[in-house]
């Protein structure tokens, strides 16, 4: 009958248990049912029932299939908390750094319909803030798509406080329709109005609040100084909200109209038509499309394109009119978005290689068991048990597992990213969402199936006479210790190309940090200030910074000082395009004082170092590095040439060897070194090379600074040894995380074939009795079964190498020093591993010694 | 496990007990004699998921002498002692529960 076939059919949707006792008399009492109660009646009622009870059926097997499992774990807790630990450290890496992706790439800004905002962008430019202020104002009085545009500047670093106090920190200067516009409240006071816009007001950050005034809500309302002038707080932001540009962070924002009286060098900022200082964000208004603001916006940039012809010199010149809508992240570099991409997808990859390492070694864990449950299985199946509910009772054990795991997974996920994003200059608002918590679910349930299924086909596949009749102790197939060891195998290959990663890394940093950056960071050290807040002419400037260089070196200790504009292994730093006849391009330029050179311990080449008679008034003169005059006049004397730097011609009086300039890792770098006299500036940088431990001079020469004049902001005082170590920050937190997967990978994967040497062992307790029988001494033994994981590690090894050659390549932005090859690290890996594998195998391979023939063979 | 502790039972769980009571039935006895005396139409999955789980609580058994020769591909179910006990109990349960609702006026006449 076809009705009782579908019913049959339908019958499916309980558990196969279920089905096999009572599918005879459900299909029975479906026909009766049919015969007296009619098709309709029946059919409703079947289905009603089946929907309303499979689901009970099942999750009644599933209570009872997780309390043996529960007891199972109980019973064996070692297996249980190894396993356990393996899956969370597994999971937990890979959440971790999938929520800081999360973060980073994906998570939207903390403000009001997000999805609203657009930042507007102009064709044909880079990474550039592509509006002036007029340009600004004529965009917001013409643009009718948007409920507002917001105006906001690049991060400048201002100095907050006075004197040795002062802390630089990065702030936006910002419309004063910004904070309404994007729908953010102040935590505490307000935010900007209209008429703040000429005020002396700034809004700090929650971490900048915390930071300098340990949340102290009386600071509202007080004065603080900021760059030399007096500001009124008038709120605090909340504290999840860094600013438009995350993730770059925010420690204040400011009234636009503030940002030329604060910057010195900016002064015309907001006048000229040609100033290009900032960033248009605007929120659409409700009901209009992207496309019509598109298309009003792309009118509006030709327009204002026409009215203001820009000069011809001006070489961004092309595409200039085309303004196009772009997303929220277009607001950040491209480039900090890339580089942030890249070292994550780095780090996700590692953390999954790390997960499967994990899988590996709980699969066989599991594998082990199965071959020691074979009997129990083998009984079960014999009275009946379906294969099907065996898998599936193994699958729930795995489940459980994995589910408690994922509880530990959840903590570290919500802990290693603070942690990890303590390394980083950047802000990253990990936190747990949907996301992040979908992520973990499907990573453990793939999980789940990765270590959970080999084993539990390979339970259900046991013969059922075979596993009767066999002792436990040899119950194992030939065929299954191969799959074992493969997995072993593939868990050394994995670890051992995870190592050589963290190897090649971390020879990288130590390759650096004891580069010679070509200058002498010992014995010397910085004092960074800044001399905006005072106003002075260049006369004024000169004078005090004469008299700061003759009381500093009047102070016991000091050797030699001087002041530059930027020290050696600052990452930001000024340039100036270099004009040559046939040629264009950038050069870095610093501006010194005499005795730089002597001062850093960077050696003369040729001619003279810039010296107390270059003054403003004297000839315009530079001194270059060798990489700039081999550029340049090539195997000619480049003293007494001239060279046309940043519209002024200089005349060329000596050479000075190449310095590491912005980073350790850079290639040399042309840079220009240019009297400060003839080139004032406000932030500088002391620096001041010491008899001995420069520490000890430090707090003179501080205290003389702060006598001469208590009020300049003294931003930042370290030891040249510490400026380079800081400088390597990247490097080091690059290498100590690739580093610390790499350790947990080695770590697993050692349990892993601790594991399988110590459970072939226990398997051929009777074959090393019988050998030991036939003369075999202790020695012997312990050779063999250290000579089987060294086997093992052996294919490990080797496989494991031609896969690091293999991705080394993508690894070459990290190296320095050395190729993706390098013999060393892979050798010294290579032996790590062969001693890890030995001391896996050694405990094992005494138990195995101590076997006594006698009871061995008895014990069959 | 005293046979207090399996009490209230569900009106499934009751009702089956109930028909098997006076009688060894197969299902769809028990589903005739459920429906005929309260009323109450038992799904096959439903039925047989309680039956399910009375064998494993040992409040009925499995016959294994059929008493009908001719049906003898059904399976016949009766009560076991435990299984009489807790019906009884059940029964006293409600039995009181009558009472207090006689004695609350709540089972006269509806008027």
């Amino acid at each position: 009958m076809i009705a009782d076939r579908i019913y049959r059919f339908l019958l499916h949707a309980y558990p196969g248990e279920f089905r096999d006792e009572y599918s005879r008399d459900l299909v029975q009492l479906f026909r009766d049912n049919l015969r007296d109660s009619g098709v309709l009646g029946t059919w409703l009622l079947a289905l009603n029932d089946l929907i309303r009870t499979a689901p009970a059926q099942h999750f009644d097997i599933l209570r009872r299939d997780l309390k043996s499992a529960i007891r199972y774990f109980a019973a064996h807790p070692g297996f249980a908390l190894v396993a356990i630990l393996s899956l969370a450290l597994g999971l937990g890496a890979n959440t971790a750094i999938f929520s800081l992706l999360n973060a980073t790439l994906y998570n939207d800004l903390p403000v009001r319909d997000p999805h609203q905002l657009v930042s507007i962008a102009r064709g044909g430019l880079g990474d550039a803030p592509p509006f002036s202020y007029p340009d600004y104002l004529d965009l917001r009085a013409g643009a009718t798509s948007f409920s507002d545009l917001i105006f906001h500047s690049d991060v400048y670093t201002l100095k907050f406080g006075r004197g040795a106090e002062t802390e630089a920190a990065g702030s936006e200067f910002v419309s004063p329709n910004y904070f309404e516009t994007l729908g953010v409240s102040a935590a505490l006071g307000r935010t900007f109005v209209t008429s703040d816009a000429r005020e002396p007001v700034v809004i700090l950050s929650d971490a900048l609040w915390r930071r300098r005034f340990a949340a102290d809500p009386s600071v509202l309302g007080r004065q603080i100084r900021v760059n030399g002038a007096d500001l009124t707080v008038i709120g605090i932001a909340p504290a999840s909200f860094h600013g438009v540009l995350v993730p770059w962070s925010t420690a204040a924002w400011l009234p636009i109209e503030l940002l030329p009286r604060l910057v010195e060098e900016d002064a015309a900022v907001l006048t000229s038509r040609f100033s290009d200082c900032c960033g248009v964000i605007g929120r659409l208004k409700p009901g209009v499309s992207r496309a019509q603001a598109q298309a009003e916006i792309a009118v509006l940039g030709r327009q204002l394109a026409a009215a203001n012809p820009r000069p011809r010199a001006d070489r961004r010149e092309r595409g200039w009119g085309e303004l196009h809508l772009a997303s929220m992240q277009g607001v950040v570099p491209q480039f900090v978005r890339a580089r942030m991409a890249m070292l994550l997808a780095i780090l996700m990859t590692i953390a999954t290689l790390v997960l499967l390492i994990a899988c590996a070694n709980v699969a066989n864990l599991l594998l082990a068991r199965v071959a020691e449950r074979r009997a129990e299985i083998g009984i079960r199946l014999a009275i009946g048990a379906r294969r099907g509910r065996l898998i599936r009772q193994l699958l729930t054990e795995c489940a459980l597992l994995t589910f408690i795991a994922a509880i530990a997974t959840l903590f570290l996920a919500t802990q290693g990213p603070r942690a990890i994003a303590a390394f980083s200059p950047y802000v990253i608002d990990a936190h747990l969402d949907l996301k992040v918590f979908g992520f973990a679910a499907l990573g453990a349930i793939l999980t789940t199936l990765a270590f959970g299924l080999a084993p539990a086909l390979e339970a259900s596949r046991t013969d059922l006479v075979s596993a009767l009749k066999e002792n436990r102790r040899t119950g194992a197939r030939a065929g299954r210790f191969g799959f074992t060891s493969a997995l072993v195998v593939a868990q050394v290959a994995a670890s051992f190309a995870l190592l050589t990663g963290a190897g090649l890394a971390a020879r990288s940093f130590w390759t650096l940090s004891g580069a010679y950056p070509g200058f002498d960071p010992s014995h010397a050290f910085l004092l960074r200030f800044d001399l905006g807040s005072k106003h002075w002419n260049a006369a004024q400037q000169g004078v005090f910074l004469d008299n700061l260089l003759g009381r500093v070196d009047g102070i016991a200790g000091v050797r030699s000082e001087s002041l530059t504009t930027h020290a050696p292994l600052e990452i930001v730093a000024q340039s100036a395009p270099l004009e040559l006849e046939d040629d264009a391009g950038q050069v870095w330029l610093d501006a010194v004082r005499s005795r730089y050179f002597e001062t850093l311990s960077i050696p003369m080449i040729a001619g003279r170092p810039i010296e107390d008679r270059d003054r403003a008034n004297s000839a315009l003169v530079a001194v270059v590095n060798t990489t700039l005059a081999r550029r340049i006049w090539e195997g000619e004397n480049p003293v007494g040439q001239e060279i046309r730097l940043g519209g002024a011609t200089r005349t060329v009086v000596g050479v000075v060897a190449t310095v590491k300039h912005r980073f350790a890792s850079e290639e040399p770098a042309p840079v220009a070194y240019i009297p400060l006299s003839q080139a004032p500036a406000t932030d500088l940088r002391l620096v001041v090379r010491t008899l001995a431990d420069p520490s000890n001079v430090i707090a003179p020469v501080l205290a003389e600074f702060q006598s001469l004049d208590p009020d300049i902001p003294v931003v930042q005082v370290q030891t040249m040894a510490e400026h380079t170590a800081a400088s390597l920050g990247p490097q080091r937190s690059t290498a100590g995380l690739i580093s610390l997967f790499a350790i947990l990978s080695l770590a697993l994967a050692s349990v892993g074939i601790f594991g399988v040497i110590a459970h072939s062992v226990s398997r051929r307790t009777h074959e090393i009795g019988i050998r030991m029988a036939m003369g075999a001494h202790r020695r012997d033994v312990v050779r063999m079964v250290v000579g089987q994981s060294l086997t093992l590690a052996t294919i490990g090894i080797a496989i494991g190498a031609l896969v690091a050659l293999g991705a080394a390549r993508f690894l070459k932005g990290l190296l320095y020093g050395i190729g993706p090859a390098d013999p060393f690290t892979f050798v010294t890996i290579a032996l790590v591993w062969f001693a890890v594998a030995a001391l896996a195998a050694w405990l094992p391979a005494l138990r195995a010694a101590r076997v006594d023939p006698l009871i061995a063979l008895r014990c069959e | 496990m005293t046979h207090e502790s399996f009490l209230p039972l569900t009106p499934a769980v009751f009702h089956i007990l109930l028909a098997l009571a006076d009688e060894d039935r197969h299902g769809y006895a028990i589903m005739q004699e459920v429906l005929r005396r309260a009323g109450i139409t038992l799904g096959p999955g439903t039925l047989y998921g309680t039956i399910k789980r009375l064998l494993a609580d040992g409040l009925i058994a499995e016959l294994g002498d059929r008493p009908d020769p001719d049906n003898d591909r059904r399976r016949y179910y009766r009560l076991t002692a435990l299984g009489r006990r807790v019906t009884s109990a059940e029964a006293r349960r409600m039995a009181e529960l009558v009472r207090v609702s006689r004695r609350k006026h709540l089972l006269e006449p509806a008027r």
